[in-house]
Order: structure tokens, then C-alpha cells, then sequence
């Protein structure tokens, strides 16, 4: 294999299928694209004339090089891997002989082809005459590590939660390493869709606000370090800091803790301990690893602000640091989002997003900011919108990368079919067919479950899921079983 | 493409892949990562592995209790359970392994050295399927029965509690219909939107730079959980059991640090304790303690290796530590002084040792027995820095030593000491075997003894031998007589420095007489120096007219 940067070949295979997807085979650019593509494919094959470009636990590869997806690469390297997914496929093999003919009708089927499954494109393939390109379909060789459904990964946080709540401040050896499990499932889960985890930690108990808070955080985080294209370990690392930052509630005095209303002068004293109280029972091991360590400095500084405003005052800390302020915004976004009783006005996700957006650069970090709007979307999931053309829905995902971030999926309510998804991107005669018009806030709760009660499984007493405003239909149950979250097109 | 003709099942070939495992595994236990012992299992391992995966594309071992199995066929088993690979991983919740096509020496290697960790991991509470997971190895796959990752054991009720509280918020805002009826109007608010226009997200290039850096920076998270460490101490004052833990905390991190090398991270977090103990924000001794846990002879020793080699630097970033930390590393540091054995090495340690009062007694005493003469040695130069009285009679022992080396370093530490105590231990010198024992007495005697010492001196010069001494014994000799008896050295003197027709005196004993009357104040000496100066003999001549001139420019000096 060339000994030339492998990134280069992933890079214009990524581009070079997105092209094919808008411009027709005659198009220049897409001759030239095309062209490109075959001549760096040339010179990464190997001895046998070969090379693969695939897809392995939300990487690309190259061979067997993997490529690390960055800021400025994730959006090409994301369209891949959710290409490669819909197509059920772990890799493309590119034979020495390929002429430019057939590599443009390979990409033209792989970025066209709506008819997608396992087997389907080695078929298609096939039907087209191409045999210098081979497929490997997902799970064609030997094992993988088990992949859970998201409500499972999402279920097992919160058992764990409630499992480290439970009145017991010694976590026990299997605990500590449970919790590593846990959160590396849910890491795995979202590198395998982030979109639908993101959707149930709208979900949100304010029985049990710490368990479903620290889940939320925890999950928030790691989507936002995956887009800034931190490394699996790191995640890792991430997910468990977000998950116990705010572990010092459990010491901070329960009446205050639980206060139903706004907190006196001394009171707020004893709330603003729980970062170092945090901090310092996470001490509390054997042997101290360094994702404890990130643990403890996340805990000890989520109040902290990027402009180094807030709480436990600091005298030798000058900056907040990167998992800090990652959590920090993840942190602000579940609590502002998640309803309580004693406030008068609870937010949307909308105006939590704004919240956020209007301290960036002062409390949060601008670059972190810019890319959390990028992932949630202008409307994040949750937020309830009237729709330019009548219906009311809940936004249930963001837009595909690359799309305009004010078009988010939502899943009708009421004024149309409901439960069904509507993608703002679609467009008609070269316009958009609806855009948002209003965003609501339902019952002053500011944020509803973007997930339907029916993915649960089981019966679904005396509900269908979302009931639509005013209307007697019944409705289809909404889709069971694990695996699928949120919904889809 | 042509069909591949199906590969014969090989479970011999795969026993052996699990063989050459073993070893490698084995040998990486018990030899260094870099021994040429382990890189040869390890090359072995990969030889055998790499060929299997070329030709059958990928191998997929069953992992049960005490044995691993291919194609239900065992392939390798273990007595001793404590080593048995099989084990090791199925008690980590590991089943099956897969060695997928593509894979390369550097995995095999990796996942070899997890393996050997995997004793120490669970000590640290971790296991090899989070080694694994945290590895994320490009072509090694592993299954995990962990409850979380199969989903299979959680609990009944937790998935159901989340149904229900969506259910529940739904209906809290109307969105639930409850029974059939018609579900309630839900209130509907609307909230005024802000216009953000895409491009006010957009990264700048410096964004773009810091993403990219941040994402690559190497993970180590020790500066951050530092300073941290440090905030903690600071705000919560003298709470003896909070402050413990934290200070647990802090030797983890310095040892963390010194495993790496990092001095100026060390020296930070160093200075910043010190800090706060002078502030009294922290309990007093609490620097020593930390510095005493976390540093230890092996660190001691690596650093002391480091400086025979390192650049000029380094070699002050090392001496300067160990200087800042000696007080309460004393023991150790000693350790490392009687163990190395490279000179280079035990000279720097001994310049950082004898440096601010050197080392305390207590410290030196169990040193100034120890039956290596060169530990015994080096404790008596020590002992030179802490000018310690309670050290004058293990040093004066130490007169009696067997090795001459020890005796003079002793001596000339006692020398330094002076008082009664030294002079004993010096006059018992003066009649050493060993002629520099001698000299480094008479040295000794002649800078702090007095008319105590006069007639032992007196019989030195007196003896029999005391000409066929060497000239830097005699000349010694000679001073420390003229400097304890005065003018009534001076007819002895005088008598020295003339010839003798029989048995003519050595040359060296009659200059030494001229530079010993030089040193006596008075006529009587002046008078025996200007006799001199007319010599017949040039030697004489001269160095008795060089003392004068001496003696006359420095009484000019003095008036």
C-alpha cells in the first residue's frame, strides 16, 4: 500500500459517492471526482491489487489504517458510515482493473439506490456487471462485541444510577466495574447512532431528576466529544466523568438538596459544595485510574465557567479543562430543560439552546457551543414546534449532517397523520415543503419525551404513545422492541 | 472473482498459535518489555498468527473456563490456574476472541501485554474487557457475557419505569389519553424565536485549529487532577480525614509524575504544598509526609542512573529535586548512595547530600557501621557536613577501620570537627600505619590541638624512621610541631635544616624545617631562617630566603 495519507483516498471515496448522490455521470465534476477517486485507489492498492475502505465500530479504515474522523472531517466520514449502515455493509474491496465507467456506476448505486438491505447492493453489483469491487457485509467474519438496543443502553445508566444512589456511598469493586460496562455501552451505542440517545434523554423523571440528570449529562457529553472526534478511550473517560459529576448532591443536606422553592443565602452555601464533595468521594478508591482522575476533575469543576465565573472559587486554576467545559454544557442544557415545579417559566430546548448560545464565549466555550447547536439542531429534540403547514410535533431528531440545522425531523401530533415523521428537508419543486413556524411550550413543562412510550415494549396501558390534541382516532401502537429509537423516515 | 477452495480445518496449527500465546504471555510476565526474551516469544507469536490469518482469513477462539477451543476442538489448556489464559480472560467475563484478517504485530503485542496486566488490573479494580474496549483494537473482536453489554440482566421493571414516566409526562402536559377519553387541550404557549443565522456558527480557523488540537492532545490528565487536588487542600483547611485522602491522592499523582520523569511538574506541585503549609491551610508535616510516600528508592535510583548520562540541564533539574527533597528522603537517598555503582552517580548524590547542613546524625549513624567499607566512607564525608558532636565517636571508631580509605575520611572529617573529642580521635591517628592517616592527623592536630598534643607530635619527629618518611608526611610533621611547640621548636628545627656529613638528612626534611621556622613568629626563628638564606647549598639557600622574604612582607603587611 502507498505509504501516502490514507485519509486523502477515505476522503474522496466520502466525496466522491456525496457528488454521485447530486450530479448526474455526464457532469464534469463529477468526471473529475471520479478520476480522482480511481487514481488514488490506484495508488493505495496493495500487493495484490486491492484496496478496502471500511467501516469498523464508527470508524473508517483503509486497509487496516484507521482513519480518526476530525471537526473538519466529520461530516464526510458521518455520511459514510451512515452510508455503509444503511447498506449493512463493513467494507468496500476496489480491484486493480476497475475502470472510471464502472467506479462511477458503483458510487452512482451506492448514493442512489433507494432499494437498501443486507445483500442488496452485492446484488446490485452484480445486476450492473461490476466484479473488480467485493462486499463485505456487516458481520460476515468471525465476532463482534454484542451491540444492545439504545433503550437497553439508556435502561442499564439509569439502573446503574439508581444502583450507586442507593444509600451506599462504598462503591463496591463490581460496581466501579459495572459502571465502566455501562458507560462503555452507552458510548458504543452512540457511536453507533447518537441521534437516538440523544432522543431518551428527553425522557427525564422529576422523581428521579439526579439518576435521569447524570445519565443525560453523561450521554450529552459523549455526543458532543464523538463530534469533536475524541478517541473511544476518551469518550470513554467522558461518559463516566458526566455520569458522576454531580455525585456530591448525594452528600449535600437532603432539605436542601430537595427544597421545593428558591434557595436562602446559607442554603446556597451548602448547595455549592457538592462539586468538592464530589470531587473528594471520588477520591475514595484503591487506586486512583485516569479516567478516575478526569472524574474527579470534572466534578470538582462543572460549575466552573469558561471565563472561570462561577463556583468552588479557585485560586491556581486558570482554566476550566476541555471535559469541564464539555460537561458544563451538557450540564446546563438537562437542567434548564428538565421541568421544575417551583420555577414559573420552565424552558424549551429551544430557549435552553439560547440560553447557551447568548453565554458563549463567557460562561461556555464558543468553539464547544458552535458545535452543540450543530448537533442539536436549531430545534433539539424535544421541543415541541407548530409546523408552516398546520401540524404540531415534537421534533424527535435533528437534521443529517451536512443539512440546515433548522429542519429537524418531527414526529406529528396533532393536524396530521399522527406519529408519523416529517422531514423539513423535503422539498417540492425545488422548495422546502413546510418549516417550523412557532415553538411551543406545552403546559409550561418546556420539553416533551421526543420518544414514544410504545418503544418501550409491553403493554401500554390506557395509551397509544402520544395521543394527538383533540383527536378520537385510534392509532397503530407505535414501533416496539429495542433497537429502534426515536423514528425515522 | 474466483471462489477461495475451503481451508482445512487446522486445530494443530491453532494449538500451536495458542502455545507460542502462552509463552509470550509467560515471558512478558516475568522479563522486562524490551528483553530479548519476550521480543522473540512475541515475533514467534505473531509468525504463527499472521500466517493463519493469511491463509483462513480470520480465527475466532472459544474461551471456557480453564481452556480455549476451536471448532469445539481444545486447543489449549493450563494446569496451574493461576496461569492459564483461558482463565485469566473467561474470569474477566471474556468468551470468545476473534484475530480478524489485517491484523498486525504491534495488536499482537498489545493484546499480550494486556493479558500480563490483567492481575494488576484487578487489583485497580478494572478488567481485560475494559482493557479491550479502551485498546478498541482494529482487528481483534472479543464477545463479553457482562450483564450490561448482553442487556440480559436488567433488572424487570427498570425498562418499564421508563415507559411509564413518559406516559406520565405526556399526560402532565395533556398529551395522554386516558381510557379513551378525549384527551385534554394542551396548553399551548408560544415562544419567541431569536434569529441565528447558520454563519454565526461556523468555526473560525482558530476553532477549527483548537478542535483538532484539543482532540489530539496526549491523554494525560494528571496537570488538571493536580491542580484540582491542590484547590481541595486550599479550601478545606486542616480536616485531618478529608485532607488525608486528598494527600493519598497527591503521592499518586508524584508518583505518576515521577514515573514519567516530569521534575517541573513535580517541582510545581511541590512548591504549591509548601505554599500552603506555610499558609497554614494545611496540616504541618503534610509536604514531607506526601514527599516521603511518593518517593521512592527505585525513583531515587533512576533519577541517580539519570545523571551519569544526562544533559547539563536535566543533570540540575535532577540535583535540584533531589536537593529540594532530601530532608525527608534521607534513608532513601543513603540507600541509593551505598547501592550505586557508578562513581558519577554517587558524587552528585553526595554533593546533594552534604548541601544545607547535611544529613542529620540519626541518619548517618547506622551508616558509619555498615561493614562495606565504601558505605562507611561515604557516611564519614556526610558526617564532614552535619558537624554533628554526636558523630565523633562512631567517627573516631572508624580511626581503626580496617581500610585506609575510611580511616583518612574520618580523619578528616574529625579534623573539621575539632574540640576534645576530634583531637583524641586524631592524636590516635597520628600513629597510623598508613602514612596519609598520618599526615591528615598531623594536618588535623596542627590546625585545632594544642600543648596536649605537642609531645606526641614531638615523638613523631623525633622517631627513628621520621627521615625516610615521605616528604609530604615530614613536611606535615614538621608544620603541626612548629605550629603546637612555637619557639621551642626552633634549635630542633634548626638543627634539621643543616647538613649532616653522616647519614646526610633527605633534602625534603631540610626545606621542611625551613618552611616550619617560617611559620614561628619571632627572633628566634627569623634568626634561624636569615642563617639559612647564607647557605652554601642552593636549595636551602633559596627557599630560606623566599620564607624570609615572606615572613618580612607580611610583618610589613601587619605594621
Amino acid at each position: 500500500m502507498s505509504d501516502g495519507n490514507p485519509q486523502a483516498l477515505a476522503l474522496s471515496f466520502a466525496v466522491a459517492v456525496r457528488t454521485a448522490a447530486y450530479y448526474e455521470p455526464e457532469n464534469a465534476v463529477m468526471q473529475q471526482t471520479t478520476a480522482l477517486l480511481r487514481s488514488l485507489l490506484a495508488e493505495f492498492s496493495d500487493a495484490g491489487g486491492s484496496v478496502m475502505i471500511g467501516v469498523h465500530s464508527h470508524c473508517v479504515f483503509v486497509g487496516s489504517k484507521r482513519i480518526r474522523s476530525t471537526v473538519s472531517t466529520y461530516g464526510r466520514f458521518a455520511y459514510l458510515i451512515e452510508l455503509y449502515g444503511s447498506w449493512s455493509i463493513d467494507g468496500l474491496t476496489f480491484f486493480e482493473g476497475l475502470s472510471d465507467a464502472e467506479l462511477m456506476a458503483v458510487l452512482v448505486i451506492l448514493a442512489r439506490d433507494k432499494n437498501r438491505g443486507p445483500d442488496r447492493l452485492s446484488e446490485r453489483l452484480y445486476e450492473a456487471g461490476i466484479t473488480y469491487v467485493q462486499v463485505d457485509l456487516v458481520g460476515g467474519e468471525g465476532t463482534r462485541p454484542a451491540v444492545i438496543a439504545p433503550v437497553e443502553a439508556y435502561a442499564a445508566c439509569i439502573q446503574m444510577g439508581e444502583e450507586l444512589t442507593s444509600g451506599t456511598d462504598e462503591r463496591q469493586a463490581a460496581n466501579v466495574r459495572q459502571l465502566r460496562h455501562v458507560t462503555q455501552a452507552a458510548v458504543d451505542q452512540i457511536l453507533q447512532d447518537a441521534h437516538s440517545l440523544v432522543a431518551l434523554t428527553t425522557i427525564k423523571d422529576f422523581d428521579r431528576y439526579l439518576i435521569h440528570h447524570s445519565t443525560n449529562v453523561a450521554i450529552l457529553s459523549v455526543v458532543l466529544g464523538q463530534r469533536l472526534g475524541l478517541s473511544k478511550s476518551r469518550l470513554g473517560e467522558l461518559c463516566l466523568a458526566g455520569f458522576l459529576h454531580d455525585s456530591g448532591k448525594l452528600i449535600v443536606r437532603a432539605d436542601v438538596l430537595n427544597k421545593r422553592g428558591p434557595l436562602d443565602p446559607s442554603e446556597w452555601v451548602e448547595m455549592r459544595r457538592h462539586p468538592g464533595l464530589a470531587a473528594h468521594s471520588l477520591l475514595d478508591q484503591p487506586r486512583l485510574t485516569p479516567a478516575d482522575m478526569r472524574a474527579v476533575v470534572v466534578a470538582f469543576e462543572h460549575h466552573l465557567h469558561y471565563d472561570m465565573s462561577g463556583y468552588p472559587r479557585t485560586t491556581l486554576k486558570t482554566t476550566v479543562s476541555l471535559f469541564g467545559n464539555i460537561v458544563s454544557i451538557a450540564d446546563v442544557y438537562d437542567a434548564m430543560t428538565t421541568a421544575r415545579p417551583y420555577r414559573s417559566n420552565n424552558f424549551t430546548p429551544y430557549e435552553a439552546l439560547d440560553f447557551i448560545i447568548g453565554k458563549s464565549g463567557s460562561l461556555f466555550d464558543p468553539m464547544l457551543v458552535k458545535l452543540f447547536v450543530e448537533i442539536m439542531g436549531r430545534y433539539p429534540a424535544g421541543t415541541m414546534v407548530e409546523l408552516t403547514t398546520g401540524e404540531i410535533g415534537v421534533v424527535s431528531e435533528p437534521p443529517n449532517v451536512g443539512m440546515s440545522f433548522d429542519r429537524p425531523r418531527v414526529r406529528v401530533i396533532t393536524g396530521g397523520e399522527p406519529d408519523s415523521v416529517l422531514d423539513l428537508c423535503e422539498q417540492a419543486d425545488s422548495a422546502f415543503i413546510r418549516d417550523v413556524k412557532h415553538v411551543l411550550n406545552p403546559g409550561n413543562k418546556g420539553e416533551i419525551p421526543a420518544v414514544p412510550a410504545g418503544l418501550f415494549g409491553g403493554h401500554v396501558a390506557n395509551a397509544a404513545g402520544l395521543g394527538g390534541v383533540g383527536s378520537e382516532t385510534e392509532r397503530p401502537t407505535a414501533p416496539t422492541g429495542p433497537g429502534v429509537a426515536g423514528s425515522g423516515p | 472473482m474466483p471462489e477461495q477452495p475451503p481451508v482445512p480445518h487446522d486445530s494443530g496449527a491453532v494449538a500451536r498459535i495458542c502455545s507460542a500465546l502462552h509463552r509470550a504471555y509467560r515471558d512478558l510476565r516475568f522479563y522486562p518489555p524490551n528483553h530479548p526474551v519476550v521480543q522473540q516469544s512475541l515475533d514467534a507469536l505473531a509468525r504463527v498468527l499472521l500466517a493463519f490469518i493469511r491463509q483462513e482469513g480470520s480465527l475466532t477462539l472459544g474461551i471456557e473456563e480453564s481452556r480455549l477451543v476451536y471448532d469445539e476442538d481444545e486447543v489449549y489448556s493450563h494446569a496451574e490456574t493461576r496461569d492459564n489464559l483461558a482463565f485469566i480472560m473467561f474470569r474477566d467475563g471474556l468468551r470468545a476472541i476473534t484475530f480478524q484478517s489485517g491484523l498486525e504485530q504491534s495488536e499482537t503485542e498489545s493484546f499480550v501485554d494486556c493479558l500480563a496486566r490483567a492481575d494488576d488490573l484487578v487489583r485497580s479494580e478494572q478488567d481485560l474487557v475494559t482493557v479491550f474496549w479502551e485498546q478498541d483494537f482494529e482487528h481483534i473482536d472479543y464477545q463479553a457475557a457482562d450483564p450490561f453489554l448482553s442487556g440480559g440482566y436488567l433488572r424487570e421493571g427498570t425498562i418499564d419505569a421508563l415507559r411509564d414516566t413518559v406516559m406520565r409526562r405526556l399526560d402532565e402536559v395533556g398529551l395522554e389519553r386516558n381510557g379513551g377519553e378525549t384527551p385534554r387541550r394542551i396548553d399551548l404557549e408560544v415562544v419567541p424565536t431569536v434569529d441565528l443565522r447558520p454563519e454565526m456558527l461556523a468555526l473560525t480557523t482558530q476553532e477549527f485549529e483548537k478542535s483538532e488540537r484539543v482532540a489530539e492532545e496526549p491523554t494525560t490528565v494528571l496537570d488538571d487532577f493536580a491542580v484540582v487536588l491542590l484547590e481541595m487542600m486550599s479550601g478545606l483547611g486542616k480536616q485531618q480525614d478529608d485532607a488525608e485522602l486528598i494527600s493519598r491522592s497527591v503521592v499518586a499523582v508524584l508518583e505518576a509524575y515521577l514515573q514519567v520523569g516530569d521534575l517541573n511538574a513535580v517541582n510545581f506541585l511541590l512548591s504549591e504544598l509548601e505554599k500552603l503549609e506555610a499558609s497554614g491551610k494545611v496540616t504541618d508535616g503534610l509536604l514531607g509526609t506526601v514527599v516521603s510516600q511518593a518517593v521512592s528508592v527505585e525513583t531515587l535510583r533512576s533519577l541517580s542512573l539519570e545523571l551519569a548520562a544526562a544533559p547539563p540541564e536535566r543533570v540540575a533539574l535532577i540535583e535540584g529535586f533531589l536537593g529540594s527533597i532530601r530532608q525527608w528522603v534521607f534513608a532513601a537517598q543513603l540507600d541509593v548512595l551505598a547501592e550505586s555503582p557508578d562513581m558519577n552517580v554517587r558524587r552528585s548524590l553526595l554533593a546533594v547530600l552534604r548541601k544545607e547542613g547535611g544529613v542529620p546524625a540519626e541518619h548517618l549513624k547506622p551508616w558509619l557501621q555498615d561493614p562495606r567499607w565504601y558505605v562507611a566512607r561515604n557516611a564519614a564525608q556526610l558526617a564532614a557536613a552535619s558537624h554533628d558532636p554526636s558523630l565523633v565517636v562512631p567517627l573516631t571508631r572508624l580511626l581503626r577501620h580496617p581500610e585506609p580509605r575510611v580511616r583518612r575520611e574520618a580523619a578528616h572529617t574529625l579534623e573539621g570537627f575539632g574540640g576534645e573529642a576530634a583531637l583524641a580521635g586524631l592524636t590516635c591517628a597520628l600513629e597510623d600505619s598508613d602514612p596519609t592517616m598520618r599526615i591528615l592527623a598531623a594536618r588535623g592536630i596542627a590546625q585545632v590541638g594544642g600543648s596536649a598534643q605537642e609531645d606526641l607530635v614531638a615523638a613523631q619527629v623525633l622517631s627513628r624512621d621520621f627521615e625516610t618518611r615521605s616528604p609530604e608526611e615530614v613536611e606535615a610533621m614538621v608544620l603541626a610541631y612548629a605550629k603546637l611547640s612555637k619557639e621551642r621548636a626552633v634549635p630542633f628545627l634548626d638543627k634539621l635544616w643543616h647538613r649532616r656529613f653522616l647519614r646526610p638528612r633527605p633534602l625534603a626534611v631540610r626545606l621542611a624545617a625551613i618552611q616550619a621556622l617560617a611559620s614561628i613568629p619571632g627572633e628566634l626563628a627569623h634568626g634561624s631562617l636569615a642563617q639559612a638564606s647564607k647557605s652554601g647549598e642552593g636549595p636551602v639557600r633559596r627557599a630560606a630566603a623566599r620564607a624570609l622574604q615572606g615572613v618580612q612582607s607580611s610583618g610589613a603587611h601587619r605594621s
